[in-house]
Order: C-alpha cells, then structure tokens, then sequence
C-alpha cells in the first residue's frame, strides 16, 4: 500500500548485520532520522532489516515514524541471503535498482557485488579482526564500494546511489578460479618426467 | 664399560639419521621449490586425482568459488576433507560437486551422482573425515594434544584416499588445494611428512595454497606458517597490494594471478 501511495515503484534498501557477531550500532543507525530522511528523499520505499542475534532488540528501537517507509525485519533465513539482495535489483515495472548495507563479511560482500548492486560497507570496529576493514578501504580505493563509518551512513548512502561503480563480474575476465593452476601443477609433473628419461 | 658402548651406538644412530632426515629435508623443499619456477609445457591429458581440504563457513563458501571450473572429466577423483562435526561443509561438498558437474553437462543440471558413486563421466567424489585441529577460539600453539591427534587423523585420511584412488587405486592424489583453515596446515604437514619419510613420491601430493580473498594487506595465520615453511608448490594470493608488500623486489614468494573467487 505504502509503495503505490505517490505512484513509485518499488525501491529497496537491505541493511544486514550478518549471523555470527551483533552489530548493534548499525542497527541504530540504519534507522536514525537521518538515515531515514535520506532514504526517503531518495525515493526508496523499504527498508528491510536482517538483525541476526539482535532481532528483539530491533523490535524495540524500531521508531514509530518511518518517514513513509515500510521497515521489515527478520533474524536469518536457513537458505542465505540472495532472494533478499534480489529484491534491490531493478526489474522492469516492478522496481527501482536499491542498495545494500553490510558488514565488512568477505562472503556478503561478494554475494552483493556479484548481483552489481550499490553496496555500502560498514566494517564493524568492535572486532579485533581489523583485516575486514582493510578489505573494505581497498574495494572502495578500487572503486568497487562505499565503505563507510556508522556515523557517516547517510552520505555513504548518498554516495553509493548517485557514483557509478566498478563492475565486480567483469573485473577479471580470464578468472577461471584455480582450474588453470592446477593444470599449471601436474605441466610441472609430465615436464619433471622427461627431464628424468633424458 | 658396556653403558659407555651403548651411549656411543645411541649418538651415532642418531647422528646419521639426524643427517639423513636433514639431507631428506632439504632434497623435499628443493623439489618443491625447483616446480615452483619451473614454466609449463603443454596441457597434461592424463586423469588425475585432488584432494581439497575444507574449512569453516567462510573458507568453504570460497572453496566452491575457487574450484567452479575443474573439469570432472579429467579429474577423475575429488576427495574432500571434512573436520569431524562440521555439517556444513559436508553439505557443500554436495552444493561443489552439483557446480562442477552442471559444467559439462548439457542437460539434467540438476542431477549429481552421490558420494562414492563410480561414474562414466563424472567420475567419483568422496568425503573423508578428520579430527578437528582446534576449536574455536582454541590456538593452534595452546592444543598440541588436539594438534596431534588431528596430524594422526589426516595420516590416516591420506593412506585411505591413496586406497580408495579411483584414477589408480593405492596411488596417492596428485594434488592438495586448500585456502587456509586451521585444519590445512595439518593436512598439509601430514603430506609433508609422509614424503619426507620417503612414503610418498615427491611428484605426489602436491600443494595449492590460495590465501583467502578476504585477506588484502596481511596473510592468515595458516598462510604465514606455510609459507614460512615453503612447503607449497604454488602459493597464490587474490590482492595486488598483498602479493608486492610479500615478494617486495626480491625473488617471488608468491603469485598474484589476479582475483580468483568470482
């Protein structure tokens, strides 16, 4: 109902903390006033939520004004996270392209970008692991997404949804994973074989 | 007198097999070093069999990125290591094989033979267990009983993958690929080991090492003990910047054949 009310299609921001750690201050600030207008000012018109472990806390800093968005939340889902990426693709008539909000999870991070969608990176600071900061700095230093801090979310969000942005799928166009390594490994056997007979 | 005797025939025992495992040592790591630099000749036919060590979560999800495109037809056998409780990896060993096989084949993607099934054109896949090296949060240096008994479970592991081989049955796999969970290094060491021992030919077992994706300006803690040992054939990491800060200007430790998980 909200959706059709000013005749929009479809717009969605995914905010997801991931399943192991709590990540309460992006919970607080995804739903800040500030973040809230900027989503709104920017046409969206859902936000969902995935909270993991802090689901019934959301419940509770959940505010009553939504600046006219439909906030939805929910703890994991058994089968992962990609019907609910997909719902930010733009698809013709039904929705507008959105954005996703992450913790700085290496898996999460290439689900998103694999999809090629804006994505804004929180690296959560109060884990010691600093190297999914530097994972992030270095995706945004090539061009690949926003990172951001919890207090900067709304010009992250800005950002990530006015810059166009390094494709992910098309970034290595000779990957084949390790396939050619491993034929590269057993090369060395065969070569190893000769030198021996000779 | 006869004490004295002994104690002489104790230090020079050892003394020679001190200098046989050092000269064994050294002639292993040569080997390993030599293939890195060595460069390729031709596309080998021949089937071939590869073990690839598993881990948590994270490390199995990226494990089935990395080996998207081996070709099942000629790798005829994939052994995959499991750590004892860990379902979810032994789910996906599933999940990889549906991957790989949808490959190549046309039709019925959604087919995939199961474990232990002997096929035409698939070959064989199977899953063996081993102890798990720690747990978490449980460093590797503070559970050298765990350690122990984990080294125990992948000699073990090796010897019945060598005896179920498909490509040829008793032979041990032709490679090892892993990207870094504890249990890896383990694994690894009990290949290490056995060819040091002189158990296995040093043209077997081979080692993969590809560093986490996730890991941009330093290695994990698995991929600096194994590349401080050298004991990996190829060791491959995914960033540029981690690659140069590694092999500075000097001799190439590592390669970086750009990113590798899609």
């Amino acid at each position: 109902m909200d959706s059709n009310q000013s005749g929009l299609l479809h717009k969605e921001c995914f905010v997801t903390i991931g399943a192991t750690a709590g990540f309460e201050e992006l919970l607080i600030a995804a739903v800040s006033e500030d973040v809230l207008n900027t989503l709104a000012d920017l046409g969206f018109t859902d936000l969902t939520v995935q909270c993991g472990t802090m689901n019934e806390y959301f419940r509770k800093i959940k505010p009553r004004d939504s600046k006219g968005l439909r906030i939805t939340n929910f703890d994991f889902k058994a089968r992962g996270l990609e019907n609910e990426m997909k719902r930010c693709q733009s698809r013709n008539g039904v929705s507008q392209e959105g954005l996703v909000v992450c913790h700085a999870g290496a898996g999460t991070i290439l689900d998103v970008m694999r999809l090629g969608l804006p994505l804004v990176v929180v690296p959560n600071v109060s884990l010691l692991d600093n190297h999914q900061e530097e994972l992030a700095a270095e995706l945004e230093r090539q061009g690949y997404v926003v990172k951001s801090s919890v207090s900067g979310l709304s010009v992250a969000i800005k950002a990530a949804t006015a810059n166009s942005r390094k494709s992910w799928t098309t970034s290595n166009p000779k990957n084949r994973g390790i396939a050619p390594i491993v034929d590269e490994v057993l090369g060395h056997k065969e070569e190893d074989t000769k030198f021996r007979l000779d | 007198m006869a004490h004295i005797a002994v104690l002489q025939l104790i230090i020079a025992g050892s003394l020679m097999i001190l200098t046989t495992l050092t000269l064994r040592v050294l002639y292993v790591l040569r080997h390993i070093r030599r293939s890195n630099v060595t460069q390729l000749k031709g596309k080998p036919a021949s089937p071939f069999h590869m073990v690839i060590v598993l881990g948590s979560g994270g490390h199995t999800a990226e494990m089935m990125s990395l080996i998207r495109d081996i070709d099942p037809k000629r790798c005829k056998h994939r052994t995959y290591i499991v750590s004892s409780g860990d379902n979810f990896s032994s789910g996906k060993a599933l999940e990889i094989e549906k991957r790989i096989q949808s490959n190549c084949s046309s039709t019925n993607t959604s087919l995939v033979t199961l474990e232990g099934q002997d096929d035409a054109s698939f070959g064989m896949w199977d899953i063996k267990i081993v102890p798990r090296a720690r747990k978490i949060h449980q460093s590797l240096i503070t559970a050298p009983a765990s350690s122990l008994w984990c080294l125990l479970g992948c000699l073990k592991a090796l010897y019945t993958t060598a005896r179920d081989s498909k490509v040829s049955p008793g032979e041990f796999p032709d490679i090892i690929v892993t990207n870094g969970p504890a249990t890896a290094v383990i694994f690894i060491f009990a290949a290490i080991l056995l060819k040091i021992l002189g158990l296995v030919p040093v043209s077997k077992l081979r080692i993969i090492y590809v560093e986490s994706w996730a890991r941009v300006v330093t290695l994990s803690l698995s991929g600096k003990i194994l590349l401080k040992l050298g004991i990996c054939e190829k060791f491959i990491v995914q960033w540029e910047v981690l690659a140069k800060s590694i092999n500075g200007s000097g001799r190439n430790r590592v390669e970086w054949p750009g990113f590798l998980v899609e």
